[in-house]
């Protein structure tokens, strides 16, 4: 008999707290990307409304579901009603790691995106070199969300810009 | 010579030790050390010393440190002063003192602007073998290392509403008004301390001293959380939509340095002016220095660069100086009015011992260890250039100052406005400032202006000064009046061509100090005004930036992102040296007890996949999930050939072309559903094929009701190939497989966990691909690892992969370079005629279908030579091996353990015309020379009976 045992993007590599920073991943749970197929929006936003799950807009997140991309929205949901979409599981293909802590600087470092941003504001970007979707949550946290096959060059970055930011010392704040 | 007592720590010039006070600037410890010969300079070795107080400086450029992290002309009167500080000469040997090259001084008459354009212009073949490398090795600032930099940089982004450049009076107060506005303000300054041009004289402010006004005002703004304070930290350049670059020093445990991106709705340029000097005889010697910066050592550093100081100079700062240095109790011993009376020689070669003043037709001679010198003031005008701005001409102050406009969102402020006196910069930024806010939508709160200094600024132009000696104007690049007499007298008259026939403001210099000056003497010598001789252009960056600044985070495996695949742990558990495949890593073979070449454990993988199973890591082809209504339209559209025919639950391979007809990627495809695929690509073009089947659904046909978006990360992948790669699928799924015929797929479950199952081969064997959430990817490769090993099987590489693939002439993108069209690869029957698709007219041009074509064929060894070579050439076997006779080239190439040969790849003109024939493979880099039979490409199991099991 398989038994087959699961492992997180982040396994092993995470949480970590470096000067005033931490890094801890955030484990989504089951998301699907839903992509209405032509003239479905309006149905498939009411579809979604009835299981309970608010249609994001371009750039937000709501509370069980994320902007994602052009006519695509994820849902953090363990199953989805049927409706007129192109519905695939993203479970899986995801590392999620939050940054909280003193973090608009580690931020400023990776991201060249303005993160003057309303907490719930998801920015599709870059952080480093990678592709990204960050989310902005209540405190100054974020959701860095990179593929899962980066987990290790987004910790490695963070953790470096966070380590460069320390080295600073206290009047790093004047920077 | 230090006027006032301090704490000091030592440092080091060229390994002499001296003290300095921790946190002046280089240029002030040196001076307070009587340091007079700082530097030679670039072009003549001429002995140079300070001129300046600020990032203008010519002249005393440094290197800072030794060994790796030295850094090169660095500018001592930026550079900060630490116990420990090693500071070294440049462009010297063997000292500073005694520099021999400094003969290229006596030869200056040969060496003029231009001299290299006449004089090394023949033989031609020398100018790159001798003559250049000799005059690069004479010319020349600081040199780097040769070594990887071990210091570490940062490069980071920040964003404000109102960017203020520099913090002198106009910067502050502009910064202030933004601020209590409520905009989010970054006031960037250059120094390490805020005051500007205040910190450097002897102002009052309201009745105190003005430097109490400075730190009131900073106090105030530091404690205002929409304002970010960036000392040390120089805005560079200006860009498009208001994003600006600047560069931070930090120089802190390592961290040398950040290159900043700013951007900014709104920017107000505070930047100050420069301080020019006048263009009179041998003005270049150690000891003749700015009068600004001549007050900003006394008053500011407490330092004075000597005991008997000479002032010359066209303005209202000859008695400033007086004032400040008398005060100082520092002898005046001449205030030289440069409208009466003229320098017009200079004493002293490693230091200034007298000067010559000739007034009403009379010579005198002075005894001075220092002339201040000033010819007046220009505005910064530098960051309104970047975007091609011109600055316009002002009589008033003899200088140019900034074009409105001249940088989208930014306006100008104080003396880089052209106002000069304190009052005129405070009430003038505060104006400025205002406007900005209100032009943002915020409500002005109204600030009073504190009372200062108005002395109104007057100036009766100065630029050159008649006499014997080179009047010099760009010191750091040496050229003097005489180069740019000679630029017009050989008709570079306009002033751009005056720049480059002479070197004048180029490189990191930008014209700083000496650009007004020379287009001051090029206007005299063309006998047109200044306005219409104009300026020459101020690059970006404004001052030097490092590469390693901008790069910062890129070096090394920083370069880009790394993926590892779920088995990445096992792989390197097992002793596998991984290579970079698209950003993967993947494992190139997997060594056991005994091997000691990698071709050994290759051939040991390739024999175990042949006889019994082998397992290899696929998650990082690119998997793309196709969903829609349009899905099957999608893909006959994409592909040359159908899959709308596809039946579901089936396989087919496909070949997809770009627009011009040749071959973009392949892959299989699998229909999970009637509206449902999903499409695999190869590693490399994983991205390019999403982004061309993005491009496809949003511009070439809209009207397709279909979705796809990438599962590469979603799924991980295992393939699992040879005779008993049933049987162990068949032990590790919840229901037996061997329904699944070649090339379909199904659903199954692995203990319990929903995965997919794929029958598809790359090895010729028959073989398996089973997909399973990536969370379960680790685990299910131990699994299969240990199931395989059971059976008598194993991991396989990279290597192994290679040589399966070439033994069945599939085609990998060795093969499908970007050059080939379907013909070349012998598939163009799989382009459809029935359907359009992307490529298929082009496939179709004259000449995409001629036999004369390079096509792919298999190449065989049967000469002495066993060997073959990827990229080496073919040719008949009779002609000679060069480029002309050349008729194809080698793609791939492998050692078979299957077949006990070697095996090629090849595209070779007419070559499926030519199978059973013996040509000549050369590899000239390698120096391989070999006879080889054509054949075809597929050299084992030709039938594809093993595949079908």
């Amino acid at each position: 008999m398989v038994e087959l045992k699961a492992k997180s993007p982040c396994a092993g590599l995470l949480p970590l707290t470096v000067g005033d920073v931490t890094l801890t991943e955030t484990e989504q749970g089951p998301m699907w990307s839903v992509a209405p197929f032509q003239g479905e929006e309006k149905a498939c936003v009411a579809a979604l409304k009835k299981a309970g799950v608010a249609w994001p807009d371009v750039g937000a997140r709501t509370e069980n579901a994320m902007w994602f991309g052009l006519d695509q929205v994820i849902v953090f949901a363990d199953a989805l009603p049927p409706i007129p979409a192109a519905l695939t599981d993203q479970s899986d293909g995801w590392a999620v790691v939050r940054v909280s802590g003193g973090v608009v600087d580690v931020m400023a470092r990776l991201v060249l995106v303005d993160l003057r941003v309303p907490a719930g504001t998801v920015l599709r970007t870059l952080v480093g070199y990678m592709t990204a979707h960050i989310t902005c949550l209540e405190g100054g946290s974020f959701d860095v969300m990179v593929m899962r096959s980066m987990a290790r060059t987004l910790v490695h970055d963070l953790t470096t810009a966070a380590q460069a930011l320390a080295a600073r010392g206290a009047s790093g704040g004047h920077i | 010579m230090r006027l006032r007592s301090a704490d000091t720590v030592p440092f080091t010039f060229d390994g002499v030790t001296y003290q300095g006070v921790a946190g002046e600037t280089l240029a002030a410890a040196l001076i307070a050390n009587d340091v007079k010969l700082v530097a030679r300079s670039f072009k003549y070795h001429r002995p140079r010393g300070i001129m300046s107080a600020g990032s203008e400086e010519p002249n005393a450029l440094v290197a800072i440190g030794r060994g790796a992290a030295a850094e090169p002309n660095v500018r001592a009167t930026v550079q900060e002063v630490y116990a420990g500080l090693e500071a070294f000469s440049q462009n010297a040997w063997p000292t500073l003192k005694t520099d021999l090259m400094a003969v290229n001084d006596l030869a200056s008459p040969f060496l003029g602007a231009g001299f290299y354009y006449k004089t090394f212009m023949w033989p031609k073949a020398f100018w790159e073998k001798l003559y250049e490398p000799v005059i690069r090795r004479a010319a020349g600032l600081g040199g780097l290392s040769g070594k990887p930099d071990p210091d570490t940089y940062e490069k980071a982004f920040a964003f404000c509403d109102v960017l203020v450049i520099g913090a002198g009076p106009a910067g502050l107060m502009a910064a202030f008004v933004a601020a209590t506005a409520g905009a989010d303000v970054i006031l960037a300054e250059e120094d390490t301390a805020l005051g500007g041009r205040l910190l450097a004289e002897v102002e009052d402010i309201d009745g105190a001293p003005a430097l109490d006004w400075v730190a009131g005002m900073e106090a105030q703004l530091r404690v205002m959380p929409n304002v970010r304070i960036m000392t040390r930290t120089t805005v560079t350049g200006a860009y498009d939509q208001g994003t600006f670059g600047a560069h931070e020093r930090v120089d802190r445990d390592g961290l040398k340095s950040a290159f900043w991106r700013i951007v900014a709705k709104r920017s107000i340029l505070c930047a100050g002016a420069l301080e020019r000097s006048i263009a009179f005889p041998n003005n270049d010697r150690p000891g003749i220095m700015m009068a600004g910066a001549v007050r900003a050592y006394v008053n500011r550093w407490g330092v004075s660069a000597g005991q008997r100081v000479a002032i010359y100079g066209n303005n209202g700062d000859v008695a400033r100086t007086a004032r400040d240095l008398t005060a100082a109790g520092i002898e005046v011993v001449a205030e030289i009015d440069a409208t009466q009376a003229q320098v017009i020689r200079t004493k002293g070669r490693h230091g200034l011992t007298a000067i010559t003043v000739e007034h009403d037709g009379v010579a005198e001679q002075i005894d001075c260890d220092v002339l201040a010198v000033t010819g007046g003031w220009n505005p910064t005008v530098h960051l309104t250039c970047h975007m091609n701005g011109r600055p316009v001409w002002d009589d008033k102050i003899a200088s140019f100052t900034p074009s409105a406009g001249a940088v989208p969102g930014m306006v100008t402020a104080g003396a880089c406005h052209g106002v000069f006196d304190t009052m005129g910069c405070l009430a003038d930024a505060a104006q400025i400032a205002e406007a900005v806010v209100k032009n943002l939508g915020m409500k002005v709160v109204p600030t009073d202006l504190p009372d200062a200094d108005a002395t109104p600024y007057q100036i009766t132009p100065v630029w050159s000064v008649e006499g014997k000696g080179r009047k010099w104007i760009d010191f750091q690049n040496d050229v003097h009046v005489k180069d740019i007499k000679l630029a017009a007298q050989e008709n570079f008259r306009s002033v751009e061509h005056m720049k480059r026939y002479t070197t004048q403001g180029m490189a990191p210099d930008q014209g700083k100090s000496s650009n007004v000056v020379a287009l001051a003497v090029l206007a005299d010598v063309t006998g047109r005004g200044i306005p219409e001789t104009g300026t020459t252009t101020f690059r970006p960056p404004f001052v030097p930036v490092p590469i390693a600044a901008m790069g910062a985070g890129g070096a090394g495996m920083g370069f880009a992102p790394q993926r590892f695949t779920t088995s990445h742990g096992a792989s390197v558990a097992a002793g596998a040296p991984m290579i970079e495949a698209g950003l993967w890593y993947r494992p190139s073979y997997f060594p056991v007890d005994g091997e000691k070449t990698w071709r050994q454990s290759c051939d040991r993988e390739v024999n175990m996949v042949r006889n019994t199973v082998g397992i290899v890591d696929v998650s990082t082809l690119g998997k793309i999930d196709i969903q829609g209504p349009d899905a099957a339209a999608l893909l006959d559209f994409v592909y040359a050939n159908t899959f709308s025919t596809l039946k579901v639950g089936r396989v087919r391979y496909g070949l997809m072309l770009r627009e011009d007809g040749h071959v973009l990627d392949d892959g299989t495809t699998a229909r999970l559903g009637e509206m449902h695929y999903v499409m695999t690509t190869t590693t490399a073009a994983a991205g390019l094929v999403m982004r061309h089947l993005e491009f496809v659904l949003q511009v070439l046909r809209p009207d397709l009701d279909a979705r796809v978006i990438s599962v590469t990360e979603q799924w991980a992948q295992f393939g699992v190939a040879g005779p008993k790669s049933r049987e162990l699928l068949n032990a590790m799924t919840d229901a037996p497989i061997d329904a699944l015929p070649y090339m379909g797929c199904m659903d199954v479950n692995v203990g319990g966990v929903a995965a997919r199952l794929f029958r598809i081969s790359f090895s010729g064997e028959m073989a398996y691909e089973l997909a399973v959430p990536a969370r379960f990817g680790a685990s299910a490769y131990d699994t299969l690892i240990d199931r395989a090993a059971a059976l008598g099987g194993g991991p396989y590489g990279m290597e192994a992969l290679n040589v399966l693939r070439i033994e069945k002439g599939f085609i990998t993108h060795a093969e499908i370079h970007g050059r080939v069209t379907a013909f070349d690869i012998g598939m163009d029957r799989m382009v459809s005629l029935k359907k359009d698709c992307v490529g298929q007219a082009m496939s179709r041009r004259i000449g995409m279908l001629d036999d004369g074509r390079a096509q792919l064929v298999g190449l065989k060894p049967v000469g002495a030579v066993k060997q073959l070579s990827a990229g080496a050439h073919l040719f008949d076997s009779t002609a000679a091996p060069v480029r002309e006779n050349g008729q194809g080239y080698v793609t791939s190439v492998c050692f078979s353990p299957t077949l006990g040969a070697s095996l090629g790849l090849a595209f070779l003109d007419h070559g499926r015309a030519r199978h059973g024939k013996v040509i000549r493979m050369v590899d000239h880099v390698r120096g391989l020379d070999a006879q080889v039979e054509v054949c075809d490409p597929v050299f084992f199991d030709p039938e594809g009976g093993r595949v079908r099991g």
